[in-house]
């Protein structure tokens, strides 16, 4: 749901701009304080900060756009609904539009706006 | 979770930090971003760019089940017994200078605008009647004349309208006055929003 850029972190540089694969693996950090269930006992599990995260799914099994492809408003209308419900990022060289119908699909997409890599997530 | 390919760290998505790897206490720079239509985008960025789906491609949403059912909170089964809101009301989050706030869908898409004051400098919320096309942005005068701020169709106007900006895109419309300057703003079910932030404010 959210939208990410990248850049530095606090106090570190990051020399290269890390590509981003999506939401392969569901935490219970998102609901720390909520009930254990048992149909997740079977799965992976690994504590990080005294939270139990589970591998719901594996690194990539739901596939990252990593090298997305861009058409113009004219050739979109055969392939976008008008209230088609999009993500917006936009510089000073134009706009790039992300269709959450699509995103919802895959997740992540990797692209670049203001020369730098950023990230764009649902 | 997010993964980067590079170290394999674990980002969280909603708060961007580095919670484990090689990476961890970095911190992603949330983007401003937009949510609007495929006819709003086209109508304000005649010359943008859109990502290219493959045809047939998805004419809805995969999730719409998902989205309908109000009881279903994430994938663990959670009940909701969330206060000030029901967990899958849908609330666009802000994030500055140290706060958390957020802002009701149902009270963008009824009011078009709604000014979050607490902020060092206020953000300013736009939206549609549907609440689905909602943008954020600085407050572009001084705090005592946020009464003569209104949105007008798809236009933010500023007292008679001396100034005024494209309400999704905050393009200035007038001879005064520049751009404004966009805040980034998160799309989110209030129960993940509240999970990460429970001192979060509320605007409902």
């Amino acid at each position: 749901m959210p939208n990410k850029g990248v850049t530095r972190g606090k106090g570190n540089r990051v020399k290269r701009k890390p590509i981003f694969i999506g939401l392969c693996i569901l935490a219970a950090l998102v609901a720390p304080a909520g009930p254990v269930l048992s149909q997740w006992d079977g799965m992976d599990q690994t504590e990080v900060h005294g939270h139990t995260m589970y591998t719901v799914f594996e690194p990539g099994f739901i596939p990252p756009i990593l090298e997305p492809e861009f058409i113009t408003v004219a050739e979109a209308r055969d392939l976008y609904h008008p209230d088609e419900p999009l993500v917006v990022v936009a510089d000073a060289s134009g706009a790039h539009a992300y269709s959450l119908w699509h995103l919802e699909e895959h997740l992540v997409v990797n692209d670049y706006v203001d020369g730098r890599a950023i990230t764009v997530t649902w | 979770m997010l993964q980067d390919v590079e170290t394999g760290s674990l980002w969280s998505q909603v708060t961007g930090e580095c919670i484990a790897g090689k990476m961890e206490g970095s911190v992603l720079t949330l983007y401003p971003s937009m949510m609007t239509t495929f006819a709003a985008f086209g109508v304000d960025y005649p010359d943008g760019r859109l990502l290219t789906k493959p045809q047939p491609g998805p004419d809805r949403s995969p999730y719409e089940w998902y989205a309908a059912d109000t009881t279903a909170l994430s994938m663990f089964g959670r009940v909701d017994n969330f206060q000030r809101l029901r967990g899958k009301d849908v609330v666009y989050g802000v994030r500055m200078d140290g706060r958390q706030t957020a802002v009701a869908k149902d009270l963008i898409a009824s009011k078009h605008l709604v000014i979050l004051d607490q902020f060092t400098t206020p953000v300013v919320v736009t939206g549609d009647s549907t609440g689905s096309s909602v943008a954020a942005f600085l407050l572009p005068v001084g705090r005592q004349r946020i009464s003569e701020l209104e949105v007008v169709g798809d236009t933010l106007i500023l007292g008679s309208g001396d100034e005024s900006w494209n309400a999704r895109t905050g393009k200035s419309q007038s001879v005064r006055g520049g751009d404004l300057a966009p805040v980034p703003i998160t799309s989110v079910y209030w129960f993940a929003w509240v999970s990460f932030f429970p001192e979060t404010e509320l605007v409902k």
